[in-house]
């Protein structure tokens, strides 16, 4: 019994200490960790496949280095939809370069997000990262039934609680995703010389009723208007048509509002050109 | 202490849930449609009253707006919004600077295009247009031209070109022209003449009369000179025709008969084959001096030869590995490397003037492609197919390949027919061009300045 | 010299099968007897001297004597080939006799392609097969100089159609008498 309340009593006092520590930890960490999520381009509907995700807080290493693979699995059968519609007998070459870009992409995203993400998240994140490995260890090196038992019904809860917000972003994300293709928003500057670079982010303020408020801001705009940067304007003009011609974004769940208030929108037209 | 860890854990699990909240979400797109752009073209607001040769001041204000929505819908890159759908609104002056974006929205317009044309008091005509950004709802590019009536064609393709590349970022290529072959009569009697037009079949004039067969010509990069093969007296040779003069010449004194040629990128010379006792190989001739350099030597069958814009290296065709093959060489013929490995037969290679491709025809079971391939013989992509595809060439900005094609013949003897084709670098957009007669070895100009 | 006296043999030999040919034809005649339009051949048959009158019946230094003597003057190619089969060796050789014969006569060996080739690489095949005829004439003792020779590629099908038994008409080699 008094081990109970003391144990209760140091659990409060930790839930506390974590909660003025650990809080802005996570807070800046989260968004790394969804970021890498949609990289995967799911198929709307393919939300439940969060199973991958549920495996996650156990080993994280692990986790990142198995996804990229997932990626390369699951892109291939976009890029064929568009290659069968064209007249090109000759396609078979096709994958090879795909998968060399889907391999480029993400060093590409990180690379190029990096410097727009507060200076401090980087160590943050590494943090989280070297926490996690050392929990890991200390289960590996100690074996103890009631520990492990514990652990697993926490990492459920875990799981489940970090699931709900992702598959919120998900679902947003998707439906973002899904709602721009399907309006035929986005029309891509196709043929360009040099395609592969011409990655656009662009950053958008909703309102709750999810209207553009104020303009579109391209993350890279100075580029735009630099002499020899036409095709990059070119993309860059195509993008904020895009986001404009599919304001409003009133499908996006009212309760949510904060998660999707502001929103940053990366096109790239990569798979769908040259290949 | 393990204790304690494992309820950090646990909290900051916990913590997740509270906190993720304030996320920023990001959403990779890399779907999207490759759908021409929607665009409005007004006609060109002039007054009716006015009259010029040809016709009143307004009415030709329609006329340049049809050309541009002609050129803009060729391209394939874009939509002209059907002028029913338009919503009237105001005085079409006053709207001319100020449109009102939410009527052109409303129809799904992604850009616009309205002017102005009014007579000048030299009898000359003033045209101005605006490219407007409808989403954006701001201008994206405003021009103004002064010219005689009779340039009216001119200066919508001027616009075109002007819209095309403020909207695509690349220059556009509809202030051009077209020489190619036109031909006629039976396959075995085939008549040939030069002919020459703009890019979009308008102002097609014969240069020659038929009396000799006349094959391959290809544009000097100022537009002004053609240099191709005839057959006059018999004897194969390479000539050189100069548009504005009409004069004719036969380039350099060669024993056997030459064929293939091509300017290089400053136009100073012309490379081309020599075909001597059976055997081809390339030559290259300055114009200037007449000075005639060889620059293969082999007993292989060398031909199509084409200069890299830069001028660096030139690419040809050779059967010499066994069968017929795309090679690259350093224009003085040093460095021959093979480039195209794929099944069948490669030839035609063309140089892209955006020196990123090379396009050529291929043959393989028994059909022709139109292709392109990298400098390096990596990324090959078949553009075109047909029962008999051949002799591709670029639009100067590089996107638009033109190329002739065959038709087979039935059982019954008809067919044969042989028409120019476009098709867009991507794949997209094959039409057929319009011309008075059957066409086949279309060269593309420059553009002209 | 020789050339000549070849020539004369020639000659010889020539108007003594008139003769024969024309014995024959007269008794084809008798068989039937129902016409007697036997004069006009008879002057014919009355000058059995050697080339005196023989020489203008015979001489045609045409196109026309050519083919008759050589299978059209034609010989063909495979696809994207110039060598010469023994069907066309032999055709050439009898263009090679009558060229002898007719040794005045220049002539000019078109080279000839199918579509199924690009067009400037056929310009280059077909000179191959035209140097090709040429060269083989040539070897059996053609003056290279009577002999010039032009490539039309594709340019000149002999007929039109699709399909091999079209093409296979159209990759061939014509000896023109100039």
């Amino acid at each position: 019994m008094r081990d109970a309340v003391i144990i209760s009593l140091i659990f409060h006092v930790v839930v506390m200490a974590t909660g003025m520590i650990g809080l802005p930890i996570f807070i800046r960490d989260k968004p790394t960790e969804m970021r890498v999520i949609p990289v995967e381009m799911v198929k709307i509907g393919e939300v439940t496949k969060l199973r991958a995700q549920e495996k996650k807080p156990d080993p994280v290493k692990k986790k990142t280095q198995k996804k990229t693979p997932e990626r390369k699995v699951e892109m291939p059968p976009e890029p064929p939809k568009l290659a069968s519609s064209m007249p090109l007998p000759d396609m078979k070459a096709k994958p090879k370069p795909k998968k060399k870009s889907i391999n480029k992409k993400p060093a590409k995203i990180t690379a190029k997000r990096a410097p727009r993400i507060t200076p401090k998240t980087k160590p943050r994140r590494f943090n989280t990262g070297k926490l996690s490995a050392l929990l890991d260890k200390r289960e590996e090196t100690e074996p103890n039934a009631f520990e492990k038992l514990k652990d697993k019904n926490y990492g459920k809860e875990k799981v489940i609680s970090t699931i709900d917000i992702q598959q919120q972003t998900l679902s947003i994300i998707d439906a973002v995703n899904k709602h721009i293709y399907d309006n035929n928003c986005w029309n891509i500057p196709a043929g360009a010389k040099g395609a592969e670079g011409l990655l656009v982010t662009v950053h958008i303020r909703l309102s709750p009723d999810g209207e553009l408020i104020g303009v579109p801001k391209i993350a890279d705009g100075g580029r735009m208007n630099l002499p020899g940067q036409e095709y990059y304007r070119t993309a860059a003009e195509s993008v904020l048509r895009a986001v404009r011609k599919c304001a409003p974004y009133d499908f996006l769940p009212k309760d949510q509002y904060n998660l999707w208030r502001d929103m940053e929108i990366n096109f790239n037209p990569e798979y769908m050109l040259n290949g | 202490m393990r204790l304690i860890k494992l309820l950090i854990l646990a909290v900051s699990g916990l913590s997740l849930t509270l906190t993720a909240a304030n996320a920023r979400i990001v959403v990779d797109v890399n779907r999207g449609h490759a759908d021409p752009l929607p665009i409005a073209i007004t006609d060109l607001v002039g007054n009716e009253n006015d009259i010029v040769s040809g016709g009143s001041v307004k009415s030709y204000g329609q006329r340049i707006a049809l050309v541009v929505k002609a050129d803009l819908t060729r391209s394939g890159l874009f939509r002209v919004v059907d002028s029913g759908a338009f919503i009237k609104s105001g005085n079409a002056l006053t709207t001319l600077r100020n449109p009102n974006f939410n009527n052109w929205k409303a129809i799904g317009a992604q850009a616009l295009m309205n002017g102005s044309i009014s007579l000048q008091e030299d009898g000359r005509l003033k045209v101005e247009f605006r490219l407007w950004d409808v989403l954006g709802t701001n201008q994206m590019t405003g021009l103004r031209y002064f010219t005689s009536p009779k340039n009216w064609r001119r200066i919508a393709h001027l616009i075109s070109d002007a819209i095309y590349k403020r909207l695509t970022g690349e220059s556009g290529y509809f202030d051009t022209r077209v020489v190619y072959i036109s031909e006629s009569g039976p396959a075995t009697a085939r008549v040939k003449r030069l002919a020459i037009m703009d890019q979009d079949g308008h102002n097609h004039v014969f240069l020659t009369n038929g009396k000799n067969l006349v094959l391959t010509p290809r544009f000097s990069p100022t537009a002004q000179e053609i240099t191709y093969l005839s057959y006059f007296n018999d004897n194969p040779r390479v000539y050189l025709y100069n548009i504005d003069s009409g004069k004719q010449e036969i380039l350099g004194d060669f024993p056997g008969m030459t064929f293939a040629p091509r300017f290089s990128p400053d136009g100073n010379k012309v490379v081309m084959s020599q075909a001597y006792k059976g055997n081809s190989d390339i030559y290259v001739m300055e114009l200037t001096t007449r000075k005639i350099q060889r620059l293969t030597k082999h007993t292989a069958i060398d031909t199509s030869p084409s200069y890299s814009p830069d001028s660096r290296y030139v690419t040809f065709n050779s059967d010499r590995g066994g069968s017929q093959q795309i090679y690259v060489m350093d224009s003085n013929g040093k460095n021959i490397k093979r480039i195209s490995f794929g099944k069948g037969r490669y030839s035609t290679p063309v140089w892209s003037p955006r020196g990123d491709l090379i396009a050529f025809t291929r043959q393989y079971r028994g059909k022709f492609y139109i292709g392109v391939m990298k400098p390096d013989g990596s990324g090959e992509r078949l553009l075109s197919e047909s029962y008999l595809d051949e002799g591709p060439t670029w639009s100067p900005n590089g996107r638009v390949i033109m190329y002739f094609r065959q038709q087979p013949y039935d059982k019954q003897g008809r067919g044969g027919d042989t028409q120019l084709w476009t098709v867009d670098l991507t794949g997209y957009n094959e039409r057929q061009m319009i011309t008075p007669l059957d066409a086949s070895d279309p060269a593309w100009s420059p553009l002209i300045r | 010299m020789l050339e000549k006296i070849n020539g004369a043999k020639y000659w010889a030999l020539i108007g003594a099968a008139l003769l024969l040919s024309a014995c024959a034809n007269t008794g084809a005649v008798q068989d039937a007897p129902v016409e007697p339009v036997v004069e006009t051949q008879e002057p014919v048959v009355a000058e059995p001297t050697e080339d005196v009158t023989t020489e203008p019946m015979m001489d045609p230094d045409t196109q026309e004597s050519l083919d008759a003597a050589s299978s059209a003057a034609l010989v063909y190619f495979g696809y994207d080939r110039y060598d010469l089969s023994s069907d066309a060796r032999s055709g050439l050789q009898a263009q090679a006799v009558w060229l002898q014969e007719h040794s005045s006569v220049k002539v000019t060996v078109e080279g000839h392609c199918d579509e199924r080739g690009t067009r400037e690489y056929n310009l280059a095949l077909g000179d191959r097969r035209a140097n090709s005829v040429k060269n083989y004439l040539v070897a059996l003792g053609v003056d290279p100089s009577r002999i010039h020779t032009v490539s039309y590629g594709k340019e000149r099908p002999a007929v039109t159609g699709t399909g091999e038994s079209t093409w296979s008409q159209n990759r061939r080699g014509y000896t023109r008498v100039n």
